[in-house]
């Protein structure tokens, strides 16, 4: 009866759609079951007796003696997960759709065998092909990323959404705060926007942002934050600029929009723009505050005559 | 890449430890334990943050934990056991099996 058991056993662990080999402590294998055959290309006869790493040069040799080494030693099971190590075999998958994916992602634990002592003296370990998983992980995480784009970013301008705009300029004053460096926001909007509406129709207007969009993005530093405060507003923060690099900034932004020539429907448009400049400092009391000071330079900007810029000053 | 390298590493380690501890707590009890691979709940994250309410399927658990330090080498972690009030009862039998047979 127990040999039949046996038999029955070792049959099943033979068919499963898990690979299955022992190993002694000389990476030599003892068994090989035909999911390993099959995926491999080798059959049993040609695997039992020899050893991994003379079958396979392309395993990591080193790594995978340590491996077998710590299981036999400590007699306790070791893993390996597609996440960090995508495969110990570099098999193919058997998907019929790839999306890109040219190996089997598996998922390998190496289990201690003892025998009638307590020594461990062989280990076994099972392969899972874990492909399904990992191209659905993989599919999941590239729709993640470009969700949370296309949350942050407007989608007529491609600059960065309000919310995310604000997410960033708080984040921004609690840095400065904590470091105490210097930043500017630059608050400006587009001269006489509505007119521009009125006379060449939304769909000129449209153009003309989704053309300032694209300019203040060539324009501005890597690390300067530019968004889309509202119709016609924009907003730009500046991390570790001062008084005259902020002036430096908005006098380029004011002249390359001045210099902006949008074509619709054969005509060429022009826009200024009028800006207010704001410095973040110690005693400014919150990332509200500074957007206040911003605005009111730029209130004074479009009561002085527009197309240029001012700067906050308090009191 | 060098993140999924750090990644296995720490997962090794912590099965190593794991592995160690639960064995001898199950060698004890004279249990066989059952384990799942081990994986990564979070990194840099709070662990109170982790184990929120909401995230957990039992009430109360009793912890446990564990530090761990290497003498001359920087290394330093605590292993903290958490076991879920629906085991506790099981865990109790055992222990009183065991203050019997003393």
């Amino acid at each position: 009866m127990a040999a039949l058991l046996d038999d029955a056993l070792r049959d099943v662990i033979d068919r499963l759609d898990v690979g299955v080999f022992v190993l002694n402590r000389d990476l030599e294998v003892l068994f090989w079951n035909n999911s390993m055959a099959a995926n491999s290309g080798k059959p049993v006869s040609e695997v039992v007796g020899q050893k991994l790493p003379e079958l396979f040069p392309e395993l990591p040799e080193r790594w995978l003696r340590k491996k077998v080494d710590s299981v036999f030693i400590l007699n306790n099971r070791s893993f390996t997960a597609w996440e960090q190590r995508p495969y110990l075999f570099r098999f193919q998958h058997n998907r019929p759709v790839t999306g890109g994916v040219e190996h089997m992602y598996q998922n390998c634990t190496f289990n201690p065998c003892r025998g009638d002592g307590d020594e461990v003296e062989v280990v076994a370990v099972t392969l899972q092909d874990v492909t399904d998983l990992a191209m659905a992980h993989r599919a999941l995480a590239i729709t993640n990323d470009r969700l949370e784009q296309s949350s942050r970013v407007d989608g007529l301008t491609g600059l960065f959404n309000r919310s995310y705009w604000e997410q960033c300029l708080v984040g921004e004053s609690k840095r400065s705060k904590r470091s105490g460096s210097e930043f500017a926001l630059i608050m400006f909007d587009l001269d006489h926007f509505k007119a521009i509406n009125d006379h060449y129709g939304h769909l000129a207007g449209d153009e003309v942002l989704r053309a300032v969009g694209q300019r203040l993005q060539q324009l501005i530093r890597e690390t300067d934050v530019v968004g889309r405060y509202g119709g016609e507003e924009f907003s730009v923060i500046a991390p570790d600029c001062d008084v005259d690099g902020a002036c430096g900034l908005a006098e380029r932004i004011r002249t390359e929009i001045e210099a902006l020539s949008v074509v619709h429907e054969g005509l060429p448009i022009h826009v200024t723009t009028s800006l207010g400049v704001a410095l973040y400092a110690a005693e400014v009391e919150s990332h509200e505050a500074l957007i206040g000071h911003a605005d009111e330079a730029l209130y004074r900007t479009k009561h002085e005559g527009r197309n240029s810029y001012r700067v906050y000053r308090s009191g | 890449m060098r993140c999924a390298v750090e990644q296995e590493l720490l997962l090794e380690t912590s099965n190593v430890l794991n592995g160690a501890c639960l064995t001898g707590i199950a060698d004890q009890l004279g249990e066989e334990l059952f384990y799942s691979p081990p994986s990564i709940l979070g990194q840099g994250e709070r662990i109170a943050k982790m184990l929120e309410r909401d995230n957990l399927q039992w009430e109360s658990a009793l912890s446990v934990e564990i530090n761990y330090k290497l003498e001359n080498r920087s290394f330093d972690c605590d292993l903290l056991l958490l076991m879920p009030d629906t085991v506790i009862s099981h865990l109790a039998g055992k222990l009183d099996q065991m203050l019997e047979d003393l």
